[in-house]
């Protein structure tokens, strides 16, 4: 999401810009290791936050704290909390390990192989590292928002209790309570629920009582845009088309999940007044999870261990964004999607040169829509970026052969779901035992080398390789270099990156596919004529200049 | 057959509306964190906790006051009182008696200033620790009005280090100031 998107969002209030400037601390957090919270971790958080889903979670902080304070010796529970150089498994591992070999005062604590145990004599409690991650981040979170002293004090506070489950229950309400009165200020839902009267208002007067979601449609999204532009909207300002887009988005997967609720009979409303329809934050955080994972893609994409190889420009992946920051909504609305990356952006343009005070012809120049993209361009568009992502897909999978990975034999599938695979049966080397659980994936170059044996695994799956050599060839990206090929990080940057690739391109071709069949070819160019006059006249009456 | 809005039972119409507000705002804060998502204010100084803790405790160099550091000036303290192996707190209701400033005791350590009797315009300043086998990097001192400053220290002999200071050092007027917080890191 660009600069401008990250300003909207504090602009359109639903979060104030001091919790805005806390989680951007966290984002640019870099104690000399890189960022120290991956985007997708803090994506987790604020889930979490904005689902006020935070209860179990300050619990867990609670357990870490004590596992904190026991192996951070004379600096206490900072030392791991601020102290992990990276929020991730790995580095939290290896600083608790350290810290629990040189401080005697570990009872209580038992180090197992995915985390610490606190045997308390009330109960026993497990944290895992990767959970660590997060709970450090949500630790870091607390600290910058409510300041060190309040949050030490009552972690001291624990501390010095008993070592008992109990108290770190009472903590953690304290804790929660704490961060309760702080989101009253600064996490705001009254411009949200102004918004989503707003819609639901122009939908009845529009559509009828009756409306149902299938009226969410792209025609509601430009006619709920075109009456922002003259002001019908009940005061809400929402001026961008792809504000409205993405709201609209929202409120079908929130209408969505209610009828889904509804339909199998568990409204699983279960705050302290379920009648008033109040619902249990975990349940808002589950829904979150589901909506917002596929706007994830384009983060993994960004972050180590994927960003080792680079599966996408910059450019592409800006192309990409709208439909992802859309998740499962975007098929539905592919014509808005559409409009927003021709016309939408256009509107951008018009609101950038108004405020850097642009010449008066300029601004008319943009306000017709002068050098806008066609619907025709982007949809070709759409269609280079889809090949070129299958090419950089093939050329991956010639990677993870190159490499001896065994998750080629997963892109195989991936590409040939019907594959026979079964001739590679016999070259997985037989498993050591039950118990042994592999650390990272094998290399396996037995089983891929027989993906290139015709007689083994089929002519499709031979014929698969042989394009994804081909695509391999004259690749200059980070990644796809003979000298990157070989190197462990590329392998586990595809191994992660790709499954996300493979996604992104699913997500585009379904939204290629459903544009398509909503502005056929031989309508495009009048259907972009008619949708521009029309803009072109919204456009104008949302800043203010007459035809 | 599709329900429509009336069908909605209001608990049902609640629970839509909590989860838009939900989601709205977990948009806007993904907005913030998304990479490279927000230009940031330049010269930008953030106030990561991590960070004011990484430099602290790694010797890295320190900001010149507590608004560069990002952090409330009590928050920074208690920051540095828990990384430091000595402390010495601050002793204003005794900033009248000169002998107060010359001798000051604290956690670990006592700080005494004394002219140099060689040269009138240096002072020496010597740290005694209480456990002989303590040791520390620098000294940081914290002035009530959040201006910093930092001294490298030597090795300690024998439990204790010694510094002859320029009178004119700007580290010396916070050393003999009093209010001023004293850390050992």
């Amino acid at each position: 999401m660009d600069g401008l998107s990250a300003e909207r969002a504090v602009l359109e209030g639903a979060i104030s810009s001091e919790l805005a400037e806390v989680f951007r601390v966290l984002a640019d957090t870099d104690l000399g290791s890189g960022p120290k919270y991956p985007a997708q971790l803090l994506r987790a958080l604020s889930r979490t936050v904005a689902s006020r889903a935070y209860g179990k979670p300050m619990l867990e902080l609670c357990h870490l704290m004590r596992i904190a304070a026991a192996v951070g010796g004379r600096h206490g529970w900072p030392g791991l909390v601020f102290g992990v150089p990276v929020a991730r498994a790995a580095a939290l591992r290896a600083l608790v390990q350290k810290g629990a070999d040189s401080n005697a005062a570990y009872s209580g604590l038992e180090l197992i192989d995915d985390g610490v145990t606190l045997t308390y004599p009330d109960a026993a409690f497990h944290v895992t590292y990767g959970r660590m991650a997060f709970l450090v981040a949500l630790a870091e979170l607390l600290v910058t928002a409510l300041g060190y002293r309040a949050i030490d004090e009552v972690v001291q506070e624990l501390l010095e209790a008993l070592f008992e489950s109990a108290s770190a229950s009472r903590h953690a309400n304290r804790l929660s309570r704490l961060f309760y009165d702080y989101l009253k200020d600064h996490l705001s839902t009254a411009q949200s629920l102004r918004v989503f009267a707003s819609l639901i208002g122009f939908l009845e007067r529009d559509r009828g009582q009756s409306f149902s979601l299938d009226d969410l449609d792209d025609d509601a999204v430009f006619d709920y845009w075109s009456a922002v532009t003259t002001g019908q909207t009940d005061g809400v300002d929402m001026w961008g088309f792809r504000s409205v887009l993405e709201r609209v988005a929202t409120l079908r997967s929130a209408i969505e999940e209610a009828t889904e609720r509804h339909a199998l009979g568990t409204p699983r409303s279960i705050g302290p007044d379920r009648s008033s329809g109040e619902v249990d934050p975990d349940a808002i955080l589950s829904v979150l999870e589901a909506h917002e994972d596929p706007a994830d893609d384009l983060s993994v994409l960004q972050t180590k261990p994927a960003a080792a190889v680079k599966l996408l420009t910059g450019r592409e992946m800006a192309d990409l964004t709208v439909l992802s920051t859309l998740g499962r909504q975007a098929p539905t609305l592919a014509l808005s999607v559409l409009r927003a990356e021709t016309l939408g952006v256009a509107q951008g343009r018009v609101s950038q040169a108004l405020r850097r005070r642009a010449e008066p012809d300029v601004v008319s120049g943009l306000l017709d829509l002068s050098g806008c993209e066609t619907y025709g361009d982007r949809l070709a568009r759409w269609h280079d970026l889809d090949a070129r992502m299958k090419r950089m897909a093939l050329a991956a999978l010639a990677v993870l052969i190159e490499a001896g990975r065994v998750e080629a034999a997963r892109e195989v599938l991936a590409h040939l779901p019907s594959a026979d695979l079964t001739g590679l049966r016999d070259r997985v080397p037989e498993a050591a035992g039950a118990n042994v659980v592999a650390l990272r994936p094998a290399r396996a170059p037995d089983i891929v080398g027989a993906l290139q044996d015709r007689t083994l695994v089929g002519e499709d799956v031979a014929d698969l390789v042989d394009e994804a050599r081909r695509s391999l060839k004259g690749l200059s990206r980070a990644g796809f270099q003979p000298k990157d090929r070989l190197t462990p990080s590329v392998g586990d940057g595809l191994s992660v990156g790709l499954p996300v690739l493979r996604r992104l391109r699913s997500a585009l071709v379904a939204v290629l596919r459903r544009a398509e069949s909503q502005v056929p070819a031989a309508d495009v160019d009048g259907r972009f004529l008619e949708d521009s006059r029309r803009f072109a006249i919204g456009l104008r009456a949302l800043y203010g200049v007459g035809e | 057959m599709t329900r429509t809005w009336q069908d909605f039972t209001d608990p049902e119409r609640e629970t839509a509306r909590q989860l838009f507000v939900a989601l709205t705002a977990s948009t806007s804060m993904a907005a913030v964190v998304e990479p490279g998502a927000t230009p940031r204010p330049a010269p930008y100084t953030g106030r990561s906790i991590s960070q004011a803790w990484h430099a602290i405790v790694s010797g890295r160099p320190l900001p010149s006051d507590v608004e560069a550091a990002g952090l409330a000036l009590e928050d920074l303290s208690a920051l540095l009182d828990r990384a430091s192996v000595a402390a010495v707190p601050r002793q204003a209701a005794a900033a009248t008696d000169p002998s107060v400033a010359a001798a000051r005791t604290g956690r670990g350590v006592t700080i005494r200033l004394a002219p140099s009797r060689s040269d009138v315009s240096q002072t020496y300043v010597t740290l005694e620790f209480d456990d002989r086998g303590m040791a520390a990097g620098r000294l940081i001192a914290l002035r009530p009005d959040g201006a910093m400053t930092e001294i490298a220290l030597p090795t300690p002999v024998e439990g204790a280090v010694q510094l002859l200071v320029s009178d004119d050092d700007p580290a010396l007027v916070f050393l003999a100031d009093t209010d001023c917080r004293i850390y050992l890191v």
